[in-house]
């Protein structure tokens, strides 16, 4: 019975949106015009709601996890306990700061806690990136295969043709660069993205028929 | 989350659709009957075989990612994967930890490996605290996955989803560790990265594959044929398309488009030695487009310019309706609201009269009772306000569309007569182009307007489009022949030119265009033009495009130079946009580029009190100068070079929290709470508390009338636009425009109470209370445990002392120039176009009056 409700609801949601792309604007029946699309906000109005539901299921589950971990004294609770504390000050600072009214709190949220900590932590990690550019690059340099020959050759024509120096190596150095770019490398992303749109139609048409339920919560 | 803009499929997208969608639906049935389908071999997918072996093996975790994917399609194809690996890591007794960052994937993906777990038979195994929640922010979860790689030291690690920038910081953290790596990915632009650093990488559709290929589920191996299939469908698309689009690339379906024209100019530019600073490029268009002629996409909406396209009754009675229900609810909220100041005002103006025995003093009493009265003033018009906007709404506006397709019949008819006259005028002058369909509707469309009265509006409104699109339609596949031809023509090497000639039309106007020319250092620039014409004469323009008529059959030359050009004096205005106390910018300039440069005060700095030195870096004196006029400077950069120029600029901040402070101790001392009774107290309490809440409801109901009155403006307005169809007088005009006036003078009440209130509230602190005495002479400020000096109320604070350094590094340059030159040829059309059919046929000259016999004689 669950189950069968759970198919009807993912059904009808999909019927919506589906009814909705295909229909025309404006549907004239009998005389009249009917905008399906017109009851889009209120559609969208439930969305939200089931959103902050899952918001709300995100927190328990997050209490109840790191909970039990620090309760318990299991190996790592300390994390936990810095975890769960992050989690209740910056919900305090920030709900305080917003309907409390108070320029301390906003401030504490927003100087502090998110321009004094978060960006500049995230920064830091982000900076990381240029030191294991270097690492990977290095070993995408080295040639074990023709695949790998092949890729350092596109990375040799393409470093060569961005920098400006590249210039004086040769004036063709950007144009091949360019033709690089736009004949090889583009439309073998595309082509990738358009496998994987097809895939991802696919993926979908399962989900929504619900021909999709070995995975979890299902199955014989 | 904002609704997204409404997409309605087209023919073509649902033939599409169809095509895409049915055979995965018809091979998952296929493969649910029994049939087994060959899905080949992915050695990615085969190396989670190995890298579960190896994490056996060495007696160490492994770690599973989604990444970034959130709770779509992508995960529930990640989930068949993550089930696998689930039920071999219980079957072998290894640790499976997933980090997470979306916390409504979390749940989904714990039940997956529960799941897992259970279907494999060791579900005392399972340990929730392996599915770790660890930030949505990106690198905050990159970070902690590192750490969990690290501390755990990883056997294997796996890493399907969606990912950004932090997918290399995650694969090097594997790397480090010498875990085996399988990566899977959707995200095109990572593939690079995982490629380096995992050992293997499962690319795009391969991502989707892999539950099915490990799981043999015949629904989803049946969906893979099927999408191999769809797959097809779009190379066969892409084919097509590239047939088609060589095939007619030649062909316009807009004539609006008119010919255009790429020059060789840039490519010169490009093979040149040196880069090029500047690139000049032509464009000519709208050769062939006659003037005031309708857009392809007014034709798309049966409209045209210059005819009455905002009529549609069924549309106006859509937007009617809308605002109705929009108004509607509305005048209920503000209808509540008005009853619950009503029940607010009444409730205080009682409890204000009870506590008045408690005020001493005469006069504060006499103010309490006088503001007891407008409270009741205010109740007693809310709760009437309240009732009349209750009934006034449902009546009024609804009554006032009932009638309205019928009203608009006679003007539309009218309206839509005039305009089938010019058009039976073309069908008749043009029998051939126009063809039977067109004739036949245009002579519907007129039966029904003149023979029909039962035909509303939109009726005739649909006859007329429908007859206006068969003549419009035949008109401009006419016109693409034309541009056809003339685009045949220029497919030479001398760029060619078709059009009308003829001095007495204007000639063929050419758009010459070098906007796509470009500074390579951003400077602006100039652009002169020089034509020489086939007749020999030639003309100059300025400016980047440039309309030229060319009246004379022939080759022409056409020449462009492109400048930089130094700027007009520039203003450039100093304000910190960063915290830091010092600004540095780079700028490119032109040599003898003026500048007006001037520093802005911030909000909070103290007049008076700044305190500013100019260094222009190019060898000139310091100029440094108190507030006033050295704020400003004008300085001229002459000479080429680099230049660094410095302003400091130092000046007083007030002290806010200082400030606010002193204002809320002298409000205190206003008050005088410490002398008050307790239960004077209570009143004050009460009666500030209620009028906050009145006050606050009352600016609510204002925006609320507002709303309302702009209502019944953008009603009235749309009625009017359905005045425009009918010849009689509009009384509904009136009606709604008196309810909008209604709404304002709401308003207008409204924003009185609320000012009006809001003076008490600042006076209900001094109810009974005696003056505050002065304050003593001379008396010296309060200092603070910081040892500032705290002012008292009234006073400011000595202030914050602040300083701030802009840096900028001028590069002057000397401006460049290029210069370009195209021939192109002109030639005059060989026959002109029929007239258009919303152009009315011309009038025939009348023939001169014979003179008179009288005249004549006289004249002899």
């Amino acid at each position: 019975m669950r189950r069968l409700l759970v198919m009807l609801v993912t059904l009808l949601a999909g019927v919506y949106f589906f009814v909705q792309f295909f229909l025309p604007k404006d549907l004239y029946i009998f005389g009249e015009f009917y905008q399906w699309g017109r009851y889009e906000k209120e559609v969208f109005d439930f969305v939200r709601v089931i959103f902050v539901m899952s918001f709300g299921l995100g927190i328990i589950n997050l209490v109840r996890v790191y909970g039990y971990q620090i309760v318990r004294g299991r190996p790592g609770w300390v994390n936990g306990a810095v975890l769960l504390l992050a989690m209740v000050v910056t919900i305090v600072a920030g709900m305080w700061g917003k309907f409390g009214q108070s320029d301390g709190m906003a401030s504490f949220y927003d100087k502090f806690l998110f321009g004094g900590l978060m960006n500049n932590l995230s920064s830091a990690m982000f900076s990381l990136l240029a030191f294991y550019m270097a690492s990977a690059a290095y070993r995408s340099f080295r040639v074990k295969s023709f695949e790998a020959a092949l890729m350092m050759g596109a990375a040799l024509v393409i470093m060569i043709g961005q920098i400006p120096l590249g210039y004086l190596v040769t004036e063709q150095a950007p144009q091949a660069r360019n033709w690089t770019m736009q004949w090889i490398s583009t439309p073998a992303f595309r082509g990738i993205a358009f496998g994987a749109m097809v895939a991802g139609l696919a993926m979908a048409i399962r989900m929504w028929l619900s021909l999709e339920k070995t995975n979890f919560g299902g199955g014989k | 989350m904002t609704p997204p803009p409404i997409v309605h499929a087209s023919w073509a997208m649902m033939v599409l659709s169809v095509l895409l969608l049915a055979p995965p639906i018809v091979f998952i049935f296929i493969a649910r009957r029994g049939r087994q389908l060959y899905i080949r071999r992915i050695p990615g997918i085969d190396a989670i075989e190995e890298a579960l072996g190896r994490a056996t093996e060495l007696g160490r975790p492994i770690v599973f990612t989604t990444g970034m994917t959130g709770l779509d399609q992508l995960l529930f194809a990640i989930l068949g994967v993550l089930s696998h690996i689930g039920k071999k890591a219980a079957a072998f007794g290894c640790r499976l930890i997933v980090p997470q960052r979306d916390y409504e994937v979390m749940p989904v993906v714990s039940e997956t490996v529960r799941e897992a777990f259970r279907s494999a038979g060791r579900l005392d195994a399972f340990n929730p605290q392996d599915i770790r929640y660890l930030s949505p922010e990106q690198f905050a979860f990159a970070s902690g996955y590192m750490g969990i790689v690290h501390r755990e030291k990883a056997a294997s690690c796996f890493m399907f989803g969606d990912y950004a920038a932090e997918s290399l910081v995650l694969a090097e953290a594997g790397q480090q560790v010498g875990a085996m790596q399988v990566a899977g990915t959707v995200s095109y632009n990572q593939v690079p990265f995982f490629l380096t650093s995992c050992d293997y990488t499962i690319i795009g559709e391969e991502v989707y594959a892999a539950g099915a290929y490990l799981s043999r589920d015949p629904a989803q191996l049946g969906s893979i044929r099927g999408q191999d299939v769809a797959k097809l469908v779009v190379l066969g698309t892409v084919a097509a398309g590239v047939v088609f689009a060589t095939a007619y690339s030649s062909m316009r379906s807009d004539p609006r488009e008119g010919t255009k024209y790429n020059s060789p100019f840039s490519q010169m530019l490009y093979e040149q030695p040196k880069q090029a600073r500047a690139v000049a490029d032509f464009e000519v268009e709208s050769a062939f487009r006659p003037p005031n002629a309708p857009t392809a996409e007014d034709l798309a909406a049966g409209q045209t310019s210059g005819m009455p396209a905002e009529w549609s009754p069924a549309d106006l009675d859509q937007d009617l309706g809308r605002i109705r229900a929009r108004y509607g609810r509305k005048a209920v909220r503000a209808a509540g609201m008005l009853r619950g100041v009503s029940a607010d005002s009444a409730a205080l103006a009682a409890r204000l009269r009870s506590g008045l025995a408690l005020v001493a003093d005469e006069a504060a009493r006499a103010e309490a009772s006088a503001l007891a009265g407008r409270l009741d003033e205010v109740a007693g018009r809310a709760t009437q306000e309240s009732a009349a906007l209750r009934a006034q709404h449902r009546t009024d506006l609804a009554a006032l569309a009932v009638d309205i397709a019928s009203r608009a019949r006679p003007r539309a008819a009218e309206l839509a007569g005039l305009e089938l006259a010019t058009l039976g005028d073309w069908v008749d002058d043009n029998e051939k182009l126009a063809g039977d369909n067109g004739k036949a509707l245009v002579a519907r469309a007129q039966s029904v307007v003149r023979d029909n009265p039962e035909a509303d509006a939109t009726r005739i409104a649909r006859e007329l489009r429908a007859a206006r699109q068969a003549c419009y339609r035949a008109w401009f596949a006419r016109a693409r022949a034309y541009t056809l031809e003339a685009e045949r023509a220029a497919e030479g090497r001398t760029p060619t030119f078709l059009g009308n000639l003829a001095p007495a039309d204007g000639g063929l106007p050419l758009t010459l265009d070098g906007t796509r020319s470009a500074s390579g250092r951003l400077m602006p620039l100039s652009y002169a033009w020089k034509v020489s014409f086939a007749s020999g004469e030639t003309s100059e323009h300025q400016g980047p495009q440039v309309k030229v008529p060319f009246t004379k059959a022939g080759d022409c030359l056409v020449f462009l130079k492109v400048s930089e050009k130094p700027s007009r004096p520039r203003s450039m205005v100093l304000a910190l946009l960063t915290n830091e106390p010092t600004d540095v910018r780079h700028e490119t300039i032109a040599a003898g580029t003026t500048f007006n440069f001037s520093w802005r005060m911030p909000k909070d700095a103290r007049p008076g009190s700044a305190e500013i030195s100019w260094d222009f870096g190019d060898g000139g004196p310091v100029v440094s100068g108190k507030e006033g006029k050295a704020l400003a400077q004008t300085h001229t950069y002459a000479d080429p070079g680099s230049y660094r120029m410095t302003v400091e600029v130092r000046y007083l901040r007030d002290d806010k929290p200082a400030a606010a402070a002193a204002a809320a101790a002298a409000a205190k001392a206003k008050a005088g709470s410490g002398t008050a009774a307790p239960g004077l107290m209570a009143l004050r309490a009460d009666v500030a508390a209620g009028l906050t809440g009145i006050c606050d409801r009352l600016a609510e109901l204002e925006e609320c009338l507002a709303d309302m009155k702009s209502d019944t403006d953008e009603y009235a307005s749309r009625l009017e636009t359905f005045g425009k169809l009918s010849p009689e007088a509009w009384p509904d005009r009136e009606k709604v425009a008196s309810l909008g006036k209604t709404a304002g003078e709401l308003r207008v009440w409204t924003a009185d109470q609320n000012k009006a209130l809001g003076k008490s509230l600042s006076a209900v602190g001094t109810l009974g209370a005696a003056k505050p005495a002065e304050p003593p002479a001379g008396a010296k400020p309060e200092a603070t445990p910081t040892g500032d000096a705290k002012p008292a109320a009234g006073k400011s604070s000595e202030g914050i002392p602040c300083w701030n350094r802009f840096r900028i590094y001028w590069k002057v340059v000397r401006p460049e120039e290029h210069e370009s030159r195209m021939v192109i040829r002109v030639r005059d059309v060989p026959e002109k176009l029929p007239r258009a059919p919303w152009e009315p046929r011309p009038k025939p000259p009348e023939p001169k009056p014979a003179e008179a016999p009288a005249a004549k004689e006289a004249g002899k």
